[in-house]
């Protein structure tokens, strides 16, 4: 015979399912929206007939973002970014991470409030920009990957793991049966911080697939151009800006507004696929990297 | 990418190990460059020899209408020996422009002019469409400078402190030795130096002209449907009660048939008041930046807070007792505007053209924007009738040379070639022959007489024009020579007709208050007593229109106006009359 629920327990499961329900319409509604908007007429979404499905269905927008000249450039741009930061960036601050937790680190606290000094003054853009420019870096794809390549929060995240899961005891034992450093952190402290390692990856990862400032900032060359800033670039050449009402020329408020109808959420979509296709394959890892701790 | 010494030197400076304190390197290099520039004698560095003089017309040139002021066609030759590649800062336009160093009208220009042009692209406009600079800024201030910025919309503000500093170039000795076209054109059109001048006088860029007709009068018009005036049997206002009638009319009638039928529309970025207020009183528009400003014999005058405004109050008051008015025209987006018009559920427009309530504009013959008419300003109880008309908005940004410029002369000269008609067409249109032609003997143009020219399709297809981003001479007449196809007719057409009909009731040119340059120091704090201005202006619209203030109670109304002395207005206006009687001429 099956154990029935109690009062409390149903009630709990409705009350449960009833917010999840809420909570998951509230994020997939705009999202099948934007999709179903992108595939419709502009005319239907200029007169608002767009509600759930697409509306005179056609792909012209997709069309005009394929014929984008930029646009192949910008996510292959975008993947080695991506590929490149996430990696530079999950190595540095493994290293960092792991260096600061070690309590036998000299000069520890020094070190690690160096790492703070930069997050919580910003010299800001001008600065900044002189010194990617004086070191020859404008125009080149580190100029996109370096600045910002390691992120102290992530470091903080990173040291704190190893500390509650590579204790000192560990390393003790592992000294005593003959490990160095290099050895003990290759083979214990690598292995053992797997879930870290895919969340930095993720972080960084996406840091960079959302990223557009860097490469606005220090280059100019469109070949070097990610799929955010091809993106952003094509959302600003098609809005229309108030001030440019009464001022402009109608001819270029209407081919402004054509381009922004046709292609507002289809862009969207665009950029929003490698995330979502990335998301469910590193989230079991970053719920263990983010909620894990102490000694199993 | 960039080329020149500086780069060199500044390796070198790398190498000795000086890396690391980048402002001192900064700095460095920016004098270094002023200093170039000062220094009289290297090459093209001052004007030389005889001042150039244009060329004859070219042959099978354009036919000019009669009395015609604008751009010529001439021969252009070459100048420059193309051993010195200039490096311009353009903005980035990947959907029409392309790329700016394998554009066709670069290809054509250099081949004209001799000079060798390395473009570099920066994103200047934001997501929202407005503009951008941070990149720009970045560039100034780190003296990561090019040789010249062109179609950079530096506010005159900005141009005036970096002239001042030296990062820009003045111009005046120049132009006048190098830019006949320019010259021509500063006769032309006599504000036109006045307009782009800095506070110390000196000209620190080349200014350019795009003299849209139906612009001047494009913030103030208002639109009715033919088709609905007829259903009801009525004519096009003429008076504030005549359009009172009309709106009643609407609104008791419904001739759309249809629910939610919006008698008058107007909204956020279409505010009535620029069309409501001027039969009672002139006022310019205004908003978060500014406005509401007007010159009385000389004296800035703010236009809220005068007597006649409470009359055009009350006016307002009225049309909301009738029902024709309602929270709705303080509030509507661009794009209910849009859905409203699309579903002809709009009597009366306040907007700036058929395309601010019609989303697409089709140009077909029977579209239904065609069913509307700009209405001609309202005659008032007192007998005003005036239409704002903007008398200073031709004047564009054509190009900012740098003091990294080692040959100011040589693009100075690059710049006035573009001010030619040829160049202009190319410029603006794309290919010769291709996406462009001379009007057809006999064709009319928009302004209906002789067309100057005709093209294919605007903008031209990527990769051929330079948008509208060159130093360009577009003059009224310019403008009005497009030529028009009897049988397709586009927007253009309409709308002249309505700048005609509201030029005639045109604000005498002394009221209008000139753009000015707010001196740096008190910048901000005018900043903010704009804003909160605007938003005291329109709060106080909608609150005595829509009878939550009473406009004929004195001490609503004085509440009102002794909420603007709280702001500081007066030291807001001896701001802008200080700014305006040391005006650049």
């Amino acid at each position: 015979m099956q154990i029935r629920d109690t009062r409390g327990d149903r009630a709990y499961f409705i009350v449960n399912y009833s917010v999840l329900t809420v909570f998951t319409l509230m994020v997939l509604y705009p999202m099948i929206y934007v999709i179903s908007a992108s595939f419709s007429s502009a005319k239907a979404i200029a007169d608002n007939e767009v509600y759930l499905w697409p509306v005179g269905a056609t792909v012209d927008a997709y069309r005009t973002i394929m014929e984008s000249p930029n646009l192949l450039i910008g996510f292959a741009n975008s993947a080695v970014y991506t590929i490149g930061g996430a990696l530079l960036g999950t190595a540095l601050t493994v290293l960092a991470g792991y260096a600061s937790s070690r309590d036998d680190l000299p000069f520890r606290r020094v070190v690690m409030f160096f790492f703070l000094i930069p997050t919580l003054v910003s010299a800001g853009i001008v600065p900044t920009y002189i010194v990617v420019r004086q070191l020859g870096l404008l125009d080149t794809r580190w100029a996109v990957i370096l600045p910002g390549a390691m992120s102290v929060f992530n470091v903080i995240i990173t040291r704190t793991f190893y500390k509650m899961n590579v204790p000192q005891e560990m390393l003790e034992a592992a000294k005593v049966d003959g490990a160095d450093d290099f050895r003990f952190f290759f083979r214990i402290a690598i292995p053992l911080s797997k879930p870290i390692i895919a969340v930095n990856l993720l972080f960084y990862g996406i840091t960079q697939w959302n990223g557009w400032f860097n490469a606005f900032l220090y280059t100019s060359d469109p070949h070097l151009m990610p799929l955010q800033l091809v993106l952003r670039e094509l959302l600003s050449q098609s809005a229309v800006n108030p001030g440019m009402i009464g001022g402009g020329d109608v001819a270029e408020l209407l081919k402004r507004r054509e381009l922004f109808d046709k292609l507002k959420y289809a862009m969207i979509v665009v950029a929003m696929i490698p995330p979502l296709i990335a998301y469910p394959f590193v989230q079991k890892h970053f719920v263990k990297g983010a909620l894990i701790g102490s000694l199993k | 990418m960039t080329g020149g010494p500086s780069r060199i030197s500044r390796r070198t400076l790398l190498g000795a190990g000086v890396a690391g304190i980048g402002a001192v390197g900064g700095i460095g290099f920016l004098s270094g460059c002023s200093s170039d520039a000062k220094t009289p004698g290297s090459s093209g560095n001052k004007p030389t020899g005889a001042p150039v003089k244009l060329g004859p017309e070219i042959e099978n040139g354009p036919k000019y209408k009669d009395g015609y002021i604008g751009p010529h066609a001439t021969v252009k030759k070459p100048f420059a020996d193309g051993k010195t590649t200039f490096k311009i800062v353009v903005p980035q336009d990947t959907q029409v422009v392309g790329d700016w160093n394998k554009n066709k009208t670069t290809e054509w220009f250099e081949k004209q002019t001799g000079v060798k042009v390395q473009f570099q692209e920066v994103l200047i406009t934001n997501p929202n469409g407005g503009s951008d600079l941070t990149k720009i800024n970045a560039m100034l201030s780190s003296g990561d400078l090019p040789d010249a910025f062109m179609g950079i919309p530096f506010t005159p503000a900005q141009v005036s402190l970096y002239g001042q500093q030296g990062t820009f170039v003045a111009l005046d000795d120049y132009i006048a030795h190098y830019s006949p076209r320019l010259q021509q054109a500063m006769k032309d059109y006599p504000d036109l130096r006045g307009l782009k001048a800095s506070t110390d006088g000196k000209l620190y860029q080349i200014p350019g002209v795009n003299d849209c007709y139906h612009c001047r009068s494009s913030q103030g018009r208002a639109w009715i449907s033919k088709k609905y005036l007829q259903a009801v049997g009525m004519d096009i206002p003429t008076s504030t009660d005549e359009l009172r009638q009309v709106l009643l009319e609407f609104k008791n009638k419904n001739p759309s048939g249809k629910n939610g039928f919006v008698p008058f529309a107007s909204g956020v970025n279409n505010p009535l008041d620029n069309f409501m207020m001027q039969p009672f009183l002139y006022t310019p528009p205004g908003d978060q930046n500014g406005g509401w400003m007007r010159l009385n014999s000389g004296k800035v005058e703010f236009t809220p807070t005068k007597d006649e405004w409470r009359e055009a109050l009350r006016y307002l008051r009225q049309l909301n007792k009738d029902g024709t008015l309602t929270p709705q025209n303080f509030s509507m987006s661009d794009t209910e505007l849009q859905t409203a018009g699309n579903k002809g559920q709009v009597g009366f427009a306040r907007v700036y053209w058929w395309g601010s309530f019609f989303n697409p504009v089709t140009l077909d013959k029977n579209a239904p924007w065609r069913d509307y008419v700009a209405v001609p300003p309202l005659k008032g109880p007192s007998g005003n009738q005036t239409a704002q008309w903007d008398y200073y908005n031709f004047a564009t940004n054509g190009l900012q040379i740098t003091s990294a410029c080692k040959d100011p002369a040589t693009l100075v000269q690059w710049s006035d070639y573009q001010m030619d008609l040829e160049s202009t067409m190319w410029m603006y249109d794309g290919i010769a022959e291709k996406n462009w032609f001379w009007g057809d003997e006999g064709a009319d143009g928009i302004d209906g007489e002789q067309a100057l020219w005709r093209d294919i399709q605007w903008p031209a297809p990527e990769g051929q024009s330079w948008n509208q981003y060159a130093t360009m001479y577009r003059s009224l007449d310019y403008r009005g020579g497009q030529q028009v196809d009897p049988k397709a007719p586009t927007y253009e057409a309409g709308l002249y007709a309505a700048g005609k009909d509201y030029e005639k009731y045109a604000e005498p040119k002394e009221m209008q208050l000139p753009p000015v340059i707010i001196p740096d120091d008190s910048a901000s704090q005018v900043a903010d007593t704009a804003t909160s201005i605007s938003q005291a202006v329109k709060q106080g619209m909608s609150n005595f229109a829509l009878g939550k203030k009473d406009i004929d109670n004195d001490s609503d109304w004085k509440a009102y106006v002794d909420s603007f002395a709280a702001m500081n207005l007066q030291s807001y206006l001896d701001v802008y009359q200080k700014a305006y009687e040391s005006r650049p001429k």
